[in-house]
């Protein structure tokens, strides 16, 4: 298997590295070579925060290159399109829609401009509102819908199953509304 | 399962943050006793260490500074413990002068100094590369190559440190700490932990008719380890080509990828080092001697390839060696920047500069930088708002000096605060300010926090009150060492457990300093913050003006975990006139522009009531409740 890169994107406090190091925790459960890289330290105070995950039988470096990313999840748009060029010709972009304004910042209209640009880049790219789809599971069942539309993506390389033991591992007998939220990811396919 | 993989038996193989790993590792090496001061990218081993303390019984401390943390380790390693200590890259410095000395002397038990430094400055203020330091002081070296291999280096490196009698430094960067994968967990075996002093005064007592006799041991201990490091399990050769290539720690994975993705495996000869220091010298001598040149690919200084290029010239080796002339000085490397040099160094014809991509020009133009802020209730933002309100006051001619300090307040740097002048290192801010104001005869309003007060603020604060200075200093306590993630300092009276600890107040500490004029203000209230500066810098000699309010989100964390509400500030739709000063001088991240009016975030408000204070909103529209935080 050649090596699956994913970017992870958002700002502090939305549980950027947890979701990541969640999907990293369900594919070393599912054999592979796993290389995880955040930013750390930063993450409490509204900063950029972003993720790299590497998959494969061997992963070399920790490090993804631009245009080298297969996949980005995105759970503010504003980062989803900061993160952008780190993404190959033909990526897959699934994305929360929400912008969260950077401290101090008014930006108008920039909305449309954000999608447009990832149309533009990367045709098909699903932005969506995943606060909907989450229903009970609040902020963390964003992460989750993102997590189970990811999974439905064609050679996503981590098995839903594998990933729904994680969050059983994680969310105890919580887990519930999450794994549901996970399940209403999976069922945006195709859009 | 248990809840921290760390914590998992032997024979597991488990994802581990890099910084974990080292934890983990230094357990399996039998670690007894670790000591650090937090900071990025090094405060998760001592967390992980504090974490797995119940499990397997190693004693663990946060102490007030670097070189107190550095001293604890060397006492136990003296009583034949095994230690560690962990810091941040530049944490080195202030541990610098116990290491130098103790590496004299040589150590007992095990004795692992580990440095986390920081190529591309994501969180330090310098790229200092500690290799330099640790040849300086004679601290054999070893570098993981990834997160992984984290955890074996450190046991390695604690059990070789007793072996080899002789501290040594396990250096990390920001990629190997902070990234994660998968560890196979070795077995920890239990220990008896009875520490025993050597007495010996003349091997302890570094007094010069010793130390010159120490001296000269240790130039031959480090000449038989210079022989054992050929044996050390981190340097391995692959590959048989005729083109060599040296990579030191982190260079390594990504030498490996840039070298797999230009197809040129094969002709290729790779020495991964994992002892920078000393050299693995028979290793390197084979390399030359089999290859026509040899490319050096470290991170940051030409540490490896001056050795390389010294040993080859001692060998009058034909192969040419090279290393920074291909390979970027500043800045972590990508396998991007290394491929980049190697087609160089192969003689290819390098092509233009990339230039940045469209997606990327574009998504730079749209996407305006995010930087951290000043938490919504952090009153450090109070503190320079009040600060800023007070120079105005004074005139243009009368401007403030505001040296700051090291911690989340360095970010009043930003707009729209824009209240820091300067910035060094861990007390430097009050160290300069006395010279400040006496060399420009201007005012100095001066910002620290608790912790870096504990950690480096005391000496200055003395030397000021000792040499007449005139200055004001804010001292923002929040009780607790907030940015690395709430550690407790000597005024918290928590150990690093949560266990109860000795506590010294920090106004009596002040007081103790010989400071007279001291004002406690509550960080929330605006207008009594105002007054005491006003005072202050009106008057002569040494103020303090502590501003006291615990970190926010250590009040927002208790207030979840009570299930309680706390109130919240809102803006009076009909009173708000749209001027925006509240986001323009102030900037609470709470605030928002909503169409022609401002709003405020219910869910980002910590409902401390700072902005009813009447100059942030002229038309008073914000209700809410003052020092609501606490209440």
């Amino acid at each position: 298997m050649k090596t699956y890169n994913i970017i992870f994107a958002g700002v502090g406090g939305q549980g950027v590295i947890t979701a990541a190091q969640l999907l990293a925790r369900a594919a070393l459960s599912a054999g592979l070579d796993i290389r995880l890289y955040g930013n750390y330290g930063m993450a409490q105070r509204g900063g950029s925060v972003s993720a790299h995950l590497r998959l494969a039988q061997k992963v070399l470096n920790a490090r993804i290159e631009k245009g080298q990313a297969h996949l980005l999840i995105g759970l503010e748009l504003l980062e989803t399109v900061r993160q952008s060029p780190l993404l190959a010709k033909g990526a897959r972009v699934l994305t929360h829609d929400a912008v969260i304004n950077p401290a101090g910042k008014m930006l108008k209209g920039i909305d449309a401009k954000l999608k447009a640009h990832l149309e533009e880049f990367f045709p098909g790219a699903s932005v969506f509102n995943a606060v909907k789809l989450a229903g009970n599971a609040g902020g963390r069942g964003i992460n989750a819908v993102l997590l189970g539309a990811a999974s439905a993506t064609d050679g996503f390389p981590v098995k839903p199953v594998n990933i729904e033991t994680c969050i059983r591992e994680d969310f105890g007998d919580k887990a519930g509304p999450v794994l549901e939220a996970f399940a209403r990811g999976r069922g945006l396919k195709g859009k | 399962m248990p809840s921290e993989p760390f914590l998992d038996s032997g024979g597991k193989r488990v994802l581990l943050l890099g910084n974990e790993a080292i934890a983990r590792g230094l357990i399996e090496g039998g670690l007894d006793a670790a000591a650090a001061y937090p900071g990025t990218p090094s405060t998760e081993i001592m967390e992980t260490l504090i974490k797995a303390r119940e499990r397997y019984g190693h004693y663990i401390e946060w102490s007030t500074n670097e070189k107190v943390a550095t001293e604890v380790a060397i006492s136990a390693a003296i009583c034949g413990l095994r230690a560690s200590v962990s810091m941040k890259g530049v944490g080195t410095n202030v541990a610098a002068e116990p290491l130098q000395a103790f590496t004299y002397m040589g150590t007992v038990g095990g004795f692992v100094f580990i440095t986390a430094d920081d190529p591309s400055m994501n969180s330090s203020h310098n790229e200092q590369d500690n290799r330099y330091f640790a040849r300086e002081a004679y601290l054999p070296t070893f570098e993981p190559a990834d997160c992984s291999e984290g955890k074996e280096v450190a046991r390695r490196a604690l059990l070789l440190s007793e072996e080899w009698h002789q501290p040594v430094m396990v250096r990390t960067t920001t990629i190997v700490g902070h990234s994660s994968g998968p560890v196979v967990l070795g077995e920890v075996t239990k220990r008896e932990r009875k520490g025993v002093f050597p007495r010996n005064p003349q091997r302890w007592t570094n007094l010069p008719q010793n130390a010159r006799r120490m001296r000269l041991e240790l130039i031959e201990r480090m000449a038989s380890i210079q022989e054992k490091v050929e044996a050390v399990e981190f340097n391995s050769v692959s590959g048989s080509g005729s083109i060599g290539y040296i990579a030191s720690g982190a260079a390594y994975p990504v030498l490996a990828e840039a070298l797999s993705v230009l197809g040129v495996v094969k002709e290729s000869r790779v020495l991964k080092l994992g002892t920078p220091y000393p050299l693995p010298n028979k290793m390197v001598s084979r390399l030359l001697n089999s290859c026509e040149k040899v490319l050096v690919v470290e991170e940051l200084e030409p540490f490896v390839e001056d050795q390389v290029a010294a040993l080859a010239h001692r060998l009058n080796s034909k192969a040419g060696v090279s290393g920074k002339q291909f390979i970027p000085l500043a800045g972590e490397l990508s396998v991007g920047r290394v491929a980049q040099g190697i087609r160089a160094f192969l003689g290819e014809n390098d092509e233009a500069a990339a230039v940045p991509s469209e997606v990327e020009r574009k998504a730079l133009e749209l996407a305006p930088p995010r930087p951290p802020v000043l938490c919504a209730g952090c009153s450090h933002r109070n503190v320079f708002y009040a600060m800023n309100r007070v120079e105005k006051s004074l005139g243009k001619d009368r401007m403030v000096i505001k040296p700051s300090d090291i911690g989340c307040y360095t970010l009043g740097y930003q707009p729209p605060l824009n209240a820091v002048d300067s910035n060094f290192c861990m007390g430097a801010g009050l160290g300069t300010s006395s010279g400040f104001s006496r060399f420009s005869g201007q005012k100095v309003i001066a910002t620290i926090g608790d912790s870096t007060f504990y950690h480096a603020g005391i000496p200055p604060l003395l030397n000021a009150v000792m040499n007449n200075a005139d200055i004001v200093l804010a001292l923002l306590d929040n009780g607790t060492t907030a940015m690395t993630g709430h550690q407790p300092h000597p005024g918290v009276g928590k150990r690093a457990d949560g266990g109860p600890a000795g506590k010294v107040e920090i106004e009596k500490m002040v007081r103790a300093c010989g400071v007279a004029n001291i004002d406690i203000v509550a960080g929330w209230d605006i207008g009594a913050l105002t007054k005491a500066f006003e005072s202050a810098v009106n008057r002569k000699g040494v103020s303090v003006v502590i501003a006291r309010q615990r970190c926010v989100l250590l009040v927002l964390r208790e207030r979840r975990a009570a299930g309680r509400k706390g109130s919240v500030c809102s803006v009076e739709a009909d009173k708000c006139k749209g001027c925006f000063i509240c986001i323009g001088k102030f900037g609470c991240p709470a605030m928002r522009p909503a169409g022609k009016k401002m709003e405020i975030d219910p869910e980002a408000c910590a409902g401390c009531g700072a902005c009813l204070d009447e100059g942030i909103c002229p038309e008073h529209a914000i209700a809410g409740e003052r020092g609501g935080l606490e209440k």
